[in-house]
């Protein structure tokens, strides 16, 4: 199980690295959308300061949970500015390359959904097996954001239905 | 402000923006936000758009209250 695991692991790790070097110069964006993902990445970025500021008056008021280390703190920050720049991004309908067919979008945010149901279908099954709310964290947080954006994605696509022509 | 010059130019095309946005290479969402004006495209995206329609520059973009 453990072999399989890091076999898993490190084929996303080969994917992730041949998809942000190679197969990401497929893609073709107009200029508005390269505009569009500039923003998004200076907007998250604020928003990150703004949260690290509300976290620091947090910890200075005594409020701070005393299991909640730095480490995991950091990654949730990163996580944090990851989701909202690409929210933005999806938002503004920079998500989609223009060379990216409708069938290809469709097919992508349905996929989005399809896995925020099976990992809401697990934790579901996890948590009426006994399975501690505690234990299942990062299962639930990973499952919130891939919902988040597959709605972000389908009220995209249901407003931009609706824009005049 | 809203560019109204390129829908009417786009209608007398008889092009949809889809259309439009196929023929100059952009997204449907880019020549939406360039009629609704929420978008200023470049000099480069002007001349497309404005060959794609066989306008000129001046019917599309010149702004008639700077002139």
């Amino acid at each position: 199980m453990q072999t399989f695991k890091a076999v898993l692991l490190l084929i996303s790790l080969l994917t992730g690295i041949y998809l942000a070097y190679w197969g990401g110069k497929q893609q073709k964006f107009d200029e508005r959308q390269t505009h569009i993902r500039n923003q998004a990445f200076r907007h998250a970025y604020a928003s990150t300061l703004v949260l690290i500021v509300v976290l620091a008056m947090i910890n200075y008021a005594g409020w701070w949970p005393h299991q909640l280390t730095v480490a995991p703190l950091l990654f949730g920050l990163f996580a944090f500015m990851q989701l909202v720049a690409t929210i933005d991004i999806i938002w503004h309908g920079g998500y989609f390359a223009v060379n990216k067919t409708p069938g290809q979008q469709k097919l992508l945010t349905w996929f989005m959904g399809g896995m925020a149901l099976f990992l809401w279908g697990l934790i579901i099954i996890n948590l009426s097996n006994g399975v501690s709310v505690s234990d299942s964290w990062d299962s639930i947080l990973l499952t919130i954001v891939i919902t988040i954006l597959f709605l972000v994605m389908l009220l995209r696509k249901i407003f931009d239905q609706r824009e005049d022509d | 402000m809203k560019n109204l010059r390129l829908k009417a130019a786009r209608a007398r095309c008889d092009l949809s923006q889809q259309a439009l946005a196929d023929r100059v290479g952009v997204t449907r969402q880019t020549i939406s936000a360039i009629e609704k004006g929420d978008y200023n495209p470049t000099i480069n995206l002007c001349l497309a758009i404005c060959h794609a329609l066989n306008v000129t520059l001046n019917d599309l973009f010149w702004d008639e209250q700077e002139n």
